[in-house]
């Protein structure tokens, strides 16, 4: 049921016919996804969660899912009709769009968008060019090759982060410029084979994030706020994978709420198609600044992710929203929408 | 030696060492690289041309090169060190940056920018949204999905170039300029050999196509901008010509209007672009109206003896033997952080 202040979208949701789920073998690729063991939730926390709960939401739908984890069943004999993956986990420039070039290839249609726009989505310097070209603020931003930038020191507060990274992994707040030398180090480790960092004015203030789920009417969900840990609000990798307690979410309806799902829609609409993302914003209460951070399409979808928590408060449940984007999806592909 | 109007960059060309030639057996990928006889010559046109002079060089610096047209060569072992690859020549979103994708994941070093990069060279939107965001002006442009409902009926007035958001060489590519063009155009698009693809409508800009060369480890803005002939009436860029197999195209050093503000704009995209080891940036200069508008950039572009590419090393004392074993060999070094 939704809540009782907001539109039922349940209307809009979409779900496979028999025929559809008798001749769609799925392929469900996800790191994890072959070994959904109480030992990786304990290692590797929610995230093997997600990949569980979307395994069993498609079986119960009907469809006959192949669960798989090592990326080497893409260079095999492709014999699925349908591709719901994850990225590789793999720190290659590229994880995000090898198994959609991969499809698109094989002719094979897949979650998501296709494979050029998805570069957008793992390289935030991209991410940002998008939103600065549709006149969307972005916080001034460089880009750093720990190996060959060894000397620098901005003046104020800076977010060092991996170019290409995911779930807020290998994030360094650097605070003045003494801590710039200790952050270069940690970036040019050899864990980090040589790969670009992105160095962005640190911005004060809340995380906004806007979902959007194609198919359903543009801001028609709620903008949520996440809190990250207690001292700067950011958000941490092991808060998302729920193994520490500075991470949460709620809908937020404040300052800064409809600017961010007016940028988000704005987005969505150079993107789409891409079936489901959400839009991360920051947002300084006290300057009155909205500034957009990066887009993440085929983002997290367990039933506690921002996603599925919005489509549930609109009246969608889980079973109903992942039915929902498997099928608008595939018959985005198969030119039947 | 260069010629006398252009900087001399001989002094920048790197060379394989004879360890590195010795220890890197390469894969060289592209569409015609099995099969580069005078029929396919014949046959296709230029670019056939261009793989075999680019096999035959390779060779003659002394690399094992193993030439492949079949891509499902990329889905095997991938028994190589580095991999020279062109664009997979069908129709799917992603076929720029499919083998530098496989061959990160195998981490096999390969030519060109990283797949994350590539899309601004095979999405002709997102190579204007770059520019767009460093300041760049781009054509007016839109769009396109020949199969929603309502877009056979889509008119623009004036004129527009309606082409393939993913296109490659100039394919497909349609001037229109009233109601019958766009009919016409329109029915073309969405013919199911396009298979729904998304097309983009672009305000036609009457003027001199300008193109400006890139090659990593040359000093920024050292290569001449060359101007590009097209078909007589228009100046439009075909794909017979660029194949040679009719006059339509004609490339040279071009210093007049347009080329500073050319070179100045390829400087800024290609430094957000970097690494990209080789490019070319491909504009539209109108001089009635001094408007410059960027068209698109093209990664790991054509190479043949006869390309802009070469032939502006040439002009700068760098010979087409020495422009490839430099390109391998820097792409070589920096993925292997030798640089």
């Amino acid at each position: 049921m939704p809540d009782g202040s907001s539109s039922d979208l349940s209307r809009y949701v979409l779900a496979p016919t028999a025929e559809e789920i008798a001749d769609t073998k799925v392929l469900f690729y996800a790191p994890y996804a072959a070994a959904l063991t109480e030992e990786n939730l304990r290692k590797h926390g929610y995230v093997v969660t997600i990949q569980a709960a979307l395994l069993r939401a498609l079986r119960e739908h009907g469809l006959d899912v192949t669960p798989a984890s090592d990326p080497e069943i893409l260079f095999g004999p492709f014999e699925f009709d349908y591709v719901f993956a994850y990225n590789i986990l793999a720190p290659i420039e590229g994880r995000e769009l090898l198994i959609p070039s991969i499809a698109a290839f094989r002719g094979v249609p897949f979650l998501g968008a296709p494979a050029p726009v998805r570069a957008l989505s793992e390289d935030k310097t991209l991410a940002k060019a998008l939103a600065a070209s549709l006149g969307i603020e972005v916080a001034e931003h460089r880009v750093i090759n720990p190996l060959r930038t060894t000397d620098i020191a901005l003046p104020g507060r800076w977010i060092l982060k991996p170019r290409n990274g995911v779930m807020s992994r290998e994030i360094t707040l650097i605070e003045g410029e003494a801590d710039w030398p200790a952050a270069l180090a940690g970036a040019a480790h050899p864990r980090n084979e040589g790969r670009d960092f992105i160095a962005e004015a640190f911005v004060p203030g809340l995380n906004l994030t806007v979902p959007v789920v194609e198919g359903f009417p543009l801001q028609a969900f709620p903008v949520y706020m996440e809190q990250g840990e207690p001292r700067n609000n950011i958000l941490t990798a092991t808060g998302k994978d729920g193994r520490t307690s500075d991470y949460a979410s709620e809908p937020y309806s404040g300052p800064g709420a409809a600017e961010a799902s007016a940028a988000a829609a704005r987005l969505a609409g150079a993107l789409a198609p891409f079936d489901y993302a959400r839009f991360d914003f920051r947002f300084d209460p006290e300057r009155g600044r909205l500034v957009f951070l990066e887009f993440n399409i085929v983002c997290a979808a367990g039933p506690a992710n921002v996603v599925a928590k919005a489509a549930a408060a609109r009246g969608v449940d889980y079973k109903a929203l992942i039915g929902h984007i498997f099928t608008r999806s595939l018959r985005r592909q198969r030119l039947e929408l | 030696m260069p010629n006398a109007e252009f900087a001399d960059l001989s002094q920048h060309v790197l060379r394989p060492t004879a360890q590195e030639i010795g220890d890197t057996r390469i894969l060289f990928f592209g569409p015609n690289a099995a099969d580069t006889s005078d029929e396919q010559i014949r046959l296709h046109g230029y670019r056939v041309a261009i793989q075999a002079a680019l096999i035959q060089t390779l060779r003659r610096i002394g690399f094992e090169v193993t030439a492949a047209s079949d891509p499902e060569i990329l889905f095997g072992p991938l028994d190589y060190d580095y991999l020279f690859a062109f664009t997979v020549m069908a129709p799917f979103e992603g076929h720029e940056l499919l083998a530098p994708a496989i061959a990160a994941y195998r981490g096999i070093p390969s030519l060109g920018g990283p797949a994350t990069l590539r899309p601004f060279s095979e999405d002709k939107v997102l190579g204007k949204v770059l520019a767009a965001s460093l300041g760049v002006g781009v054509a007016e442009h839109r769009v396109v999905s020949p199969l929603s409902p309502g877009a056979s009926e889509l008119r623009l007035p004036g004129r527009w170039i309606l082409k393939t958001r993913g296109g490659t060489m100039s394919e497909d590519l349609a001037l229109v300029e009233d109601e019958a063009g766009w009919r016409s155009a329109l029915a073309q698009a969405a013919d199911p050999k396009h298979e729904g693809r998304d097309f983009i409508a672009e305000e036609f800009v009457p003027g001199l196509n300008l193109s400006v060369p890139v090659i990593e480890g040359f000093p920024p803005q050292s290569l001449p901008v060359f101007i590009e002939r097209g078909d007589p009436r228009n100046n439009i860029l075909t794909l017979g010509g660029k194949d040679g197999k009719n006059a339509e195209y004609a490339s040279e050093p071009y210093d007049g209007p347009g080329a500073a503000e050319a070179a100045a704009a390829t400087a800024k995209l290609a430094a957000a672009l970097t690494p990209l080891d080789y490019a070319r940036f491909d504009f539209r200069y109108d001089p009635e109206r001094n408007r410059l508008a960027f068209l698109e950039v093209n990664l790991v572009c054509a190479l043949g003896p006869a390309n802009v590419v070469p032939k502006a090393a040439a002009l700068c004392g760098v010979d087409y033997p020495s422009l490839i074993g430099h390109i391998v060999t820097r792409s070589l070094r920096r993925q292997r952080l030798e640089l």
